[in-house]
């Protein structure tokens, strides 16, 4: 069975008790949490965690810390500040260390962004390898894939080559690539050929909606997945291709969130039950 | 016999208010700065690398892509030369800005030693986000505790702090866009804002100043409590009036003083202004006809004065000249020294005027702008990124109805504003005021105490009337303060403030007709909220008598006008293609002010003034002074015709006057004939024949 999650940060102010129950009727298997969720709980609190989600047979899919961490503000595995970036990779290493008592397996990453000056592309892209390169021998350690996504506005490695480029060049076993939907479509990018270019790569798959309209901004927004630009026969034809993918659908909405992630998940017609 | 308008007439002193001791980071006082308005002495010193063998190189800037120095030795040389030559030879002023890099001199106490003897101001720029202090250039970089604290114990509070330069622009072009996913409230942006600027700031030891380059949120910096002085970098940038409606607002709200660092660039115009070069740089970002004009640079120094700045800082470089000397007395000797640029008399000229006019008032701004908390506006198009997307908040978050009515009252009191930056001729960084350079923006937690300081008050974008914010309006207006308001905006009951009651109901309409001159008016689409009349004036009406505009005038002397209209604006229009930002075009709004709103607030707004400008569109800024018969007038053209007009004294013949620009009197009268050539300025000390305002006193 496809492993399907949904986001936690849609559930804002809902107790992971109460939200298991909620994600167990609606039809998800998974729920995906912030990297921040883990960092701060202690041993005990992410065993509650596990405890409460697994009593509802529901797994954490994925722990995301392009959510939780923009660069700059909480650090980057592209930063030119050598010993900012190891700060931060240690963050990225504690998160690593404990994803094994919710039972997790996979931690979403991106690259940063490029240095304003002093950096050249170059330069980033080798300090960013050797960052996925770090990662994946230290999640090679504890059972974790560090999944790295591309993220519109944290340039310059925004596009599905790239990021196709740094798994490959970071050659670890450990190492592949999350590809989220509208990230893809605010790159400019065809869904079915992004996840082409990804290919053997891609392991986890973030569906979002974004409205791509001329005159109005882009932005970054999550939107609900049927709400926006991306059709649902894009999002049908790239659920048709990545047969085996886990999911996770990756939205916001200041409505109901809990009638938010039924319809999306209708959408998808992925059900377990 | 009528009342005289009661005026707030203090300037805003951090050591009196109320909250200073409380504060941990103090602001910058008057008694600091010696109770003098300070200009700049200079930017930079020399310096050199030493290299491995001790052999001395000129410091220069590191390639911007890839590189740096390394773990380089530096020193500062001729540093008190340097000193010599631009306090005291020239005198230009008292405030030195460095970069952060003199940190790394081998003799940086010499320097700052230095520095203390001669009693001179020290702020220290250049914190960049992600780039390396190997470069020693603009840096991430933190300042060791041991350098703050000996720049403290030698400047005491005349180190003005760590820059917090820019970075408003720099986060809303660059980071805001970062968050994943993108912000959904308002309140959640300033989260991620705050974010930001807890990490920059905590770098630089939290004893910063900011040097904004978006300073509409100005207030977000005072609030945060480690920031001693606001102030911005004027020029090319944005329009002056608008941006000065923020950072004096927050300065009054928060009691902190305000400053403008004026500079030569304007990315529309191709780079920085250097009227010493004959041609343009061969690097094409520098010359006579690039970045700012002086004609422009003139304006701005004098008006930062008459806005109540603290320090008025002018000119990246170009003071003195690299090609001529002079031969001059230095230590009882001639020596050859650098010549004046245009720039280094325009300054000096500047500094001189301060020296004759030293009490040249408080601005009067009676009109406060009342903006939610949260509100993260900002101009429709800025500086940051240059012809990005327009209409923006936060960076990351679309204008919304609220937002459009905000721009939309700019364009009204500062006609052009958002063209500033985006046209070759700079139109739009000053612009004529037809209602009074009159308003100030504060935002709806401000205190009590500071409302009460002015006399009337808009309400502005998504504010809500409710809670403790409308007990703070109701009491305003009980203190003799009016009120404009708009049914939107309107959430509790208000009926005793405003005399209306919301039915909770809205209708289209296209027409609106005028009470008193019972004239109708074409309008386009818009929504009204349907209200009761229980107790006020009806202004304005549909043609079926349904009220559009009402006003209840309270025994204090307040009156609070009520618009039905939302926001005062029209429905969304529809335009045949997208809206788009380019420089040398106007930006469209897809909204239109509605007439009838028009026609009722804005000569409201104007009877504010104290004084009566006649005459073509003209820049206006009017200033208190302890005297109750004393005013001060700036006039400023801001277009190519001379400008020929009359000022007239509100209730009082002008006794006499005089051209601060000349220092030559002008003959009195019920009037004064003025006249200011093209693009220049001209500031008028007025006497009346009887007092003309109350000083309020407010606990």
């Amino acid at each position: 069975m496809r492993s399907t999650a949904i986001n936690r940060w849609l559930f804002t102010g809902v107790s992971i008790e109460r939200l298991a129950g909620i994600l167990s009727d609606i039809g998800f298997n998974s729920v995906e949490l912030t990297a921040w969720e883990v960092l701060n709980k202690s041993h005990e609190d992410l065993e509650s965690i596990w405890a409460c989600l697994h009593a509802h047979e529901i797994e954490v899919s994925a722990i995301n810390a392009v959510v939780s961490f923009v660069p700059y503000i909480h650090g980057s595995i592209t930063d030119k500040i050598s010993w900012r970036r190891k700060e931060f990779l240690r963050v990225l290493e504690n998160i690593i260390e404990k994803m094994h008592i919710i039972d997790c397996h996979r931690l979403i990453v991106s690259p940063g962004r490029q240095a304003e000056n002093y950096q050249t592309r170059d330069e980033a892209w080798r300090t960013t390898v050797e960052s996925l390169r770090h990662l994946g021998k230290y999640g090679s350690r504890y059972n974790v894939e560090i999944l790295v996504e591309a993220m519109p506005f944290r340039g310059p490695f925004k596009y599905s080559r790239d990021i196709r480029g740094l798994v490959e060049e970071a050659d670890q076993p450990y190492v592949y690539a999350s590809m989220d939907t509208g990230h893809v479509a605010l790159a400019g990018e065809d869904l079915k050929v992004a996840a082409e270019t990804l290919g053997k790569h891609l392991h986890y798959l973030h569906l979002s909606n974004v409205k791509i309209e001329l005159g109005r901004p882009l932005l970054d927004e999550h939107r609900p997945l049927y709400d926006g630009t991306i059709s649902i026969e894009e999002f049908a034809g790239l659920l048709s291709m990545l047969k085996d993918a886990p999911l996770a659908i990756n939205v916001v909405t200041l409505n109901d969130p809990i009638i938010c992630a039924k319809r999306c998940l209708q959408l998808i017609g992925n059900s377990r039950r | 016999m009528k009342k005289l308008p009661s005026v707030w007439n203090k300037r805003v002193d951090p050591a009196i208010d109320p909250r200073f001791s409380k504060r941990e980071v103090k602001p910058v006082t008057w008694k600091d700065l010696e109770n003098q308005v300070h200009t700049l002495c200079l930017r930079r010193f020399e310096m050199v690398k030493i290299g491995p063998k001790g052999r001395m190189e000129d410091f220069r800037r590191p390639p911007r892509y890839g590189g740096s120095y390394g773990r380089e030795r530096l020193r500062v040389v001729r540093f008190k030369e340097a000193l010599d030559l631009h306090s005291e030879l020239y005198d230009f002023g008292r405030v030195i800005t460095l970069k952060w890099n003199i940190i790394l001199a081998e003799n940086f106490k010499e320097v700052v030693d230095e520095i203390a003897r001669r009693n001179l101001y020290l702020c220290l720029h250049g914190y960049v986000p992600t780039c390396i202090p190997e470069a020693l250039w603009h840096a991430e970089f933190q300042p060791p505790p041991e350098v703050h604290r000996y720049l403290l114990e030698r400047l005491g509070s005349r180190f003005l702090g760590w820059e917090n330069g820019e970075q408003d622009g720099r986060y809303v072009a660059a980071y805001a866009k970062m968050y994943c996913p993108a912000p959904l409230t308002r309140r959640q942006a300033y989260d991620y804002f705050l974010k930001y600027f807890r990490r920059l700031c905590s770098d630089l030891q939290d004893y910063v100043y900011y040097e904004g380059a978006l300073p509409t949120f100005t207030h977000y910096f005072a609030d945060m409590g480690n920031h001693r002085l606001l102030g911005a970098e004027i020029g090319g940038r944005g329009n002056m009036s608008m941006w000065f409606t923020f950072i004096r607002g927050a300065g009054k709200q928060y009691g902190i003083l305000w400053f403008s660092d004026i500079s030569l660039w304007n990315i529309c115009r191709g780079g920085a202004l250097n009227p010493e070069l004959e041609e343009e740089h061969p690097d094409g970002k520098v010359g006579p006809t690039r970045g700012v004009s002086i004609q422009l640079l003139k304006r701005l120094l004098y008006i930062a004065a008459m806005y109540d700045c603290c320090m008025v800082l002018s000119f990246e470089f170009g003071h003195l000249s690299c090609k001529r000397t002079v031969t001059r007395l230095v230590d009882g000797k001639l020596r050859k020294v650098p010549d004046l640029t245009a720039l280094g008399k325009l300054q000096l000229e500047f500094k001189d005027w301060l020296r004759r006019h030293p009490d040249h008032g408080v601005m009067y701004t009676p009109i406060a702008l009342i903006l939610d908390f949260y509100h993260g506006w900002a101009p429709p198009r800025h500086y940051y990124p240059w012809r990005g997307e327009p209409y923006l908040i936060w960076g990351n978050m679309p204008y919304r109805k609220g937002d459009h009515q905000i721009d939309l009252f700019f364009r009204e009191v500062f006609p052009g504003y958002e063209n500033a930056s985006f046209y070759h001729d700079e139109r739009g960084i000053l612009t004529s005021t037809p209602y009074g350079d009159i308003f100030d923006v504060l935002l709806s937690n401000m205190p009590e105490f500071i409302l009460n300081r002015y006399n009337a008050a808009v309400v502005l974008g998504e504010t809500y009337m409710e809670g403790e914010f409308l007990e703070k309006i109701r009491k305003f207006v009980e203190a003799g303060g009016s009120l404009a308001v708009f049914a939107n905006q309107l959430r509790d009951d208000a009926e005793d403030l405003l005399g209306i009651r919301l039915l909770g109901s809205t209708k289209k309409c296209d027409h609106s007709v005028l009470s008193q001159e019972n004239l109708m008016i074409y309008e386009p689409t818009f929504t009204m909220h349907e209200i009761e009349v229980t107790g006020a004036e009806v202004l304005a009406t549909t043609r079926h008598g349904e009220p559009l505009v009402t006003s209840k005038r309270h025994s204090s002397g307040g009156e609070a006008l009520v618009f039905a209209a939302d926001y005062g604006l029209s429905d969304h229009l529809d335009f045949h293609s997208p809206i788009v930002n380019e420089p040398d075009r106007p930006l469209p709004s897809p909204y239109q002010l509605l007439r009838h709103v028009y026609a009722l607030l804005f000569p409201w707004l104007r009877k504010f003034n104290l004084v009566e400008v006649i005459g073509p569109p003209i820049q206006y800024i009017t200033s208190v002074t302890e005297d109750p018969s004393r005013l001060l007038l700036t006039l400023c053209n801001n277009d190519a015709q001379p400008w020929f007009g009359n000022v007239k004294i509100k209730g009082a013949n002008v006794a006499r006057a005089v051209n601060w620009m000349t220092d030559k009197p002008l003959q009195g009268g019920s009037h004064l004939n003025v006249k200011v050539a093209p693009y220049d300025v001209v500031i008028l000390e007025l006497y009346a024949d009887r007092p003309v305002i109350r000083s309020k006193e407010i606990c």
